[in-house]
Formats: structure tokens, C-alpha cells, sequence
């Protein structure tokens, strides 16, 4: 029981460290502290607004007639690849200007924003659930769920302290290197960003699922396992897409790779005139 | 930014039309979560057709309905229900679980 908490935590919440930790490192360590403080800041907002949203969550989730939870996981995604796509032109623009320079002195408000809500949404998400969870340990157990309580406490504290290992490594590589991975990361995670908030308006009848599993890799790689959870984190890695799903995680991320390296042919262009 | 805000505003038009109708009658079937168990354990239900199922929570505490198989994954608050649609699916056996406590809270869906 108490081990299972703990996997649980960990698992769910690294999700969340992870992306924060990468974005982090990336700024602290071309000097942007500014942009860095943002995305701190957001995460910080993100686990007090956790806390604070599963004390009303049975009142949100019940609007939409019992769909509140899906729509609003939908908005969320949404949202969330909308801010990774401001976030991805900027570093578009910040990779043909010269790297440090721009990543340090860069900021506009928008791309400022965007990295605090993205910060702030990674955390949200996977908070929210963590609350009710353990806020059902507490609450069923007594005595006992006082020490369940707090092996769930410890997979966050683990799954933080591996973040912050990853945040340490993140320094150390070379600045271009870790600009570059980054970037491409962030066009993954937007596309799967979106295609997830689409999927959820699929999964409530919203939408039309045009057909219902496209294909299913979970022979090859289950979605669920902690190698096909990477993926799913970091890619948007699907095991069984509808083609909607399919669909849109297609379009964005050829979209988003079209935003992100148009900047190198805008500057070609212009030197060459 | 302006693909995604033309996708933004495509995507809205389909919501608008894809709910404009009414919706057939779906075949509807309740399975309850008791003591951090569900009721029935074994759900079967008809091939190729949309079935809507309700996952109703007695107990106090919130619990996740999880199912790799069926690519579900939603939370049910305490004493709260919640509405989840299935696709038409071939015939044969889903899996689904409860991720707050997946030690007691199994079970699968037959699809004949």
C-alpha cells in the first residue's frame, strides 16, 4: 500500500518537475534569471492553485452537466499548446540572433507570460490530481493513512529531487545543444498538447473521432509503462490515437517545426538581398 | 500564430456543428465504487455500437476510473458520478482499474 503511494506520487507528479526543471535550466543558465523567475513563479502559482481548485472541485466538475472535469482538461491542453507555440516562435527568433544574447536580454512580455503559464499549467495539472489523492488518503485511514499520508508526501519530495538532479545536469550541457533539445521538445510537447485537448473533446462526444484507434503500439510500447510515460510526457506519445487525435498532433507539429525554423529562411533571405 | 489561431477558430466551427444535433439514444449501463471496489467487477456490453457508462462513487473518497484498454482516465469525487463514452469496440476484453486503489478497485468490460 504504502510503496504503491509512493510510485504513484512520484510518477505522476515528476511529469510536471520535469518540464519545469528543463525550462529552469535552460534560462538560469543562458542568464535570463528573469525568464527563469517566471517559470518559477508560475509553478509555484500552479501548486498553491492546485490546492485551492480540489477544495472546489466537485463544483467545477460538475458543470457542463458532469462534463466539467473533460472540458476543462480540454481548455487546459488548449491553452497549454497555444503558450508552448508563443514560447516556441520566440526561441525561433532567439536561435538566428545570436543565442545568449537574446535568450538573456529577451523580455517580452508575451513570451514572458507564456513561460510562466506554462510553468504554472505542468504543475496545476498533475497537483490537482495529486490533492484529491492524497486528501482521500488522509481522509480514509485514520492513523494509518497519517503514514500512507506521507509516503505520498515522499514520492513529490523524490520525484522533485530527481528534477532538480535533471535541472543540475541541464547546466552542464552546452548551452547550444540544450537550446536546440529544448526547443524540439517543447514542439513535441505542444503538439501533444494540443492533440490531448482535442482528444478529451473526442472522448466526451464533442467531436468526431473520424475513426477510433488509428493504430496500437501498446504491444510495442505501452503509454502506460515508465519508458512509454517518458514519451507520453515528453513527446505526446500515444499508444492507440483516434485519427482526430492522429490528425492534429500531425498538423501541429509540422506547424510548430514551420514556426520555429522560418526564422532561419527570414534571415537568409534578408542577407542575401 | 495566426495557423493556430485559424486552427483555434477551425476546431471551435466543428464543436458547434458536432453538437448542434441531438444525440441518439446510447445505451447506457451505471457501475458503482464501493469500499474501493466497483459493482459489477464485469460489465458486459454489445459490440460495434456507442455505449455511455456512469461511474458512480458511494464511497467518500475520490477515486481515478483508469483504462489503459479503453484510453480513459477520469476522476470521480466522492459520492459524485461521472459519464464516460465508449466508442464502438470490437468484440473482446477491456481492462479498467481504479488508479487511487488499484490493489481492490479492478475490473473489465466484455465486449460481445
Amino acid at each position: 500500500m504504502n510503496a504503491g503511494v509512493f510510485l504513484v506520487t512520484f510518477r505522476e507528479s515528476f511529469e510536471g518537475f520535469l518540464i519545469v526543471a528543463i525550462l529552469l535550466s535552460l534560462f538560469y543558465k543562458a542568464d535570463n534569471r528573469r525568464a527563469a523567475n517566471y517559470v518559477l513563479a508560475g509553478g509555484v502559482a500552479g501548486a498553491i492553485g492546485a490546492l485551492l481548485f480540489s477544495m472546489i472541485a466537485s463544483y467545477i466538475y460538475g458543470m457542463f452537466d458532469g462534463m466539467g472535469q473533460d472540458i476543462l482538461q480540454a481548455v487546459i491542453f488548449l491553452l497549454a499548446a497555444i503558450v508552448i507555440t508563443t514560447v516556441v516562435i520566440f526561441l525561433g527568433k532567439a536561435r538566428y540572433a545570436g543565442l545568449k544574447s537574446t535568450v538573456e536580454k529577451y523580455s517580452d512580455s508575451t513570451a514572458l507570460y507564456g513561460l510562466a503559464v506554462i510553468g504554472f499549467i505542468m504543475i496545476f495539472r498533475e497537483g490537482v490530481e495529486m490533492a484529491l489523492f492524497l486528501a482521500g488518503i488522509i481522509f480514509q485511514t485514520g492513523d494509518a493513512g497519517t503514514t500512507t499520508f506521507f509516503f505520498g508526501i515522499g514520492g513529490i519530495v523524490a520525484a522533485l529531487l530527481l528534477a532538480v538532479g535533471i535541472y543540475a545536469l541541464g547546466l552542464k550541457l552546452p548551452l547550444k545543444l540544450f537550446f536546440t533539445a529544448t526547443s524540439i521538445f517543447l514542439i513535441f510537447l505542444g503538439a501533444g498538447m494540443a492533440a490531448a485537448g482535442i482528444g478529451k473533446l473526442v472522448e466526451i462526444d464533442l467531436l468526431p473521432a473520424i475513426q477510433y484507434e488509428v493504430w496500437n503500439s501498446n504491444w510495442l510500447m505501452s503509454e502506460h509503462s515508465s519508458i512509454g510515460k517518458f514519451f507520453h510526457t515528453l513527446l505526446g506519445y500515444n499508444a492507440n490515437p483516434t485519427m482526430t487525435e492522429a490528425l492534429t498532433y500531425g498538423v501541429c507539429l509540422s506547424a510548430l517545426f514551420y514556426l520555429y525554423y522560418r526564422q532561419n529562411r527570414k534571415r537568409s533571405s534578408q542577407s542575401a538581398t | 500564430m495566426f495557423n493556430i489561431l485559424r486552427m483555434v477558430g477551425a476546431v471551435a466551427v466543428v464543436v458547434v456543428i458536432a453538437t448542434a444535433p441531438v444525440m441518439a439514444e446510447t445505451p447506457t449501463y451505471t457501475i458503482q465504487i464501493k469500499d474501493h471496489r466497483f459493482i459489477p467487477e464485469t460489465l458486459n456490453i454489445p459490440a460495434g455500437t456507442k455505449v455511455k457508462l456512469i461511474i458512480e462513487n458511494l464511497d467518500k473518497t475520490a477515486e481515478e476510473f483508469e483504462s489503459f484498454d479503453l484510453n480513459r482516465e477520469k476522476i470521480v469525487l466522492g459520492g459524485k458520478k461521472i459519464k464516460i463514452f465508449l466508442p464502438p469496440l470490437e468484440p473482446g476484453e477491456y481492462g479498467f482499474f481504479g488508479e487511487f486503489n488499484p490493489k481492490t478497485a479492478q475490473g473489465k468490460v466484455i465486449v460481445k
